[in-house]
């Protein structure tokens, strides 16, 4: 973590504006992937449609913003409604003991219905307030955040990225303070194993609740985030390939870290943005590419198998020492 | 178990993984001069799919049918009542509520044992 603060207050010395915006949004990406690797690597719940929440919260930041000209509030209920919405899916699905491929099922389908309905909203008759939905034109020229109380003054790039780097990184901290409190335990009992966590007297699917709805306010704030990043927001916040892609981020960083998906997030994001500027490849091609190879030959993903490398490499001299 | 009794699981797995691939491949290409062949004609039936397949349960003839005469139902009344899109919409829904509900399919609770 300590890394992650010095690297954040280092990198805008170095870098221009326009690879600074780039590298903001690997970080706001990176927030929606330790989401998924929260719920999925630690509370065990095989969730396909993350990108529900995401593009709530970005509709609902561009939505309020666009209403009360003030940023603040948007940003607070940005998070708050993707947490209900969490919530109340967390419910339905959990507290109807469901197991995991009807999940993962259950929620790729609501994304679905979400990228659907808004898709369809275009035409002016579909307004909450004073802002159109837009359907499948998106919401243009959505207002930056700003310092609180002052709408006239926008936040810069800089700040932006400070903002979003100081987010992730206050974001993972409190995840691992969560991991090592008591409740965390439980959490990761139940994904080991449900039956014997509620045998021994825990309910497992309130703790699975708690869990999703966490997950689901932090990719509501990623989205509101990415709503700011590109001042626009469209349906295909919603879509199938967002949600396959959070899956890659986290497969191929290492499921069950939280370091790992940022890793592997920032480096796919960063790859597909070299990969597009040539013309030989399509970066799907290699994406998909990509996550075969990692699948087949690095199944734990980045962040574990340099951990067991490492612990090879300083594990056996250890051993030597030992001997002598 | 199956393995213990000397039946190989990668076997079946493989013969069983081909032989879907191959009632894939039979349907695109039945597809094929009804609607026009471009390299991403099927990414529209994955969803459907296997929703379908899911809330039919077990039964590979008697649950596909049911389920997708269900969800055809609704999806059609919704379409006429409303716009296609919130036809989509009523038939995600559908399943959702469906799966929630009888989680192992059609034929987890009715015609079981039917093929």
């Amino acid at each position: 973590m300590l890394l992650g603060v010095m690297a954040t207050l280092a990198i805008p010395q170095w870098v221009d504006d326009f690879a600074l915006i780039q590298i903001t949004i690997y970080v706001v990406m990176a927030i929606l992937a330790i989401s998924q690797a929260f719920i999925w690597g630690f509370s065990g719940i095989l969730c396909f449609g993350q990108a529900t929440f995401f593009g709530l919260g970005a509709y609902t930041y561009a939505l309020a913003v666009v209403n009360m000209g003030e940023s603040t509030l948007p940003v607070l209920l940005a998070i708050a409604l993707p947490g209900m919405f969490a919530v109340l899916l967390g419910y339905f699905m959990f507290y109807g003991r469901l197991s995991d491929v009807y999940m993962g099922v259950i929620t790729l389908t609501v994304s679905l219905i979400f990228f659907s309905s808004v898709n369809s909203t275009a035409g002016p008759e579909w307004r909450i307030g004073n802002a159109p939905l837009g359907g499948f034109n998106g919401i243009p020229a959505i207002p930056s955040i700003n310092f609180p109380g002052n709408p006239e003054d926008p936040l810069d790039a800089v700040t932006f990225f400070y903002l979003c780097a100081f987010s992730l990184i206050a974001i993972y901290g409190g995840l691992r303070w969560l991991i090592s409190s008591r409740i965390g335990h439980v959490i990761v009992a139940i994904k080991e194993n449900e039956q014997r966590a509620t045998l021994l007297g825990f309910d497992a699917r309130a703790f699975k609740l708690f869990a999703f709805t966490v997950g689901g306010c932090i990719a509501g704030l990623s989205g509101c985030f990415f709503a700011n990043w590109g001042s626009f927001t469209s349906p295909t916040v919603f879509s199938l390939g967002q949600s396959a892609q959070i899956i890659v981020w986290v497969i191929v960083g290492g499921l069950g870290t939280l370091v790992g998906p940022i890793i592997g997030c920032m480096a796919i994001q960063w790859l597909t943005t070299q990969i597009g500027t040539q013309q030989t490849f399509n970066s799907n091609l290699v994406l998909g590419v990509i996550l075969v190879v990692f699948v087949l030959l690095v199944p734990k993903g980045i962040i574990p198998s340099l951990g067991d490398v490492l612990q090879k490499l300083f594990g056996k001299k250890v051993a030597k020492g030992e001997d002598a | 178990m199956a393995d213990v009794l000397g039946i190989s699981p990668t076997r079946v797995y493989s013969i069983t993984f081909a032989v879907g691939a191959a009632l894939s491949g039979l349907a695109g290409g039945l597809l094929a001069p009804v609607s026009g062949v471009v390299p991403t004609m099927g990414g529209s039936f994955i969803a459907k799919a296997f929703i379908t397949v899911i809330g039919g349960g077990s039964s590979i003839l008697a649950g596909t049918v049911s389920a997708s005469a269900l969800f055809g139902l609704i999806n059609q009344l919704a379409t006429f009542i409303t716009t296609p899109v919130f036809g989509e919409v009523a038939l995600f829904i559908a399943a959702v509520v469906m799966l929630r509900m009888l989680p192992q399919g059609i034929t987890g609770r009715f015609f079981k044992g039917s093929l």
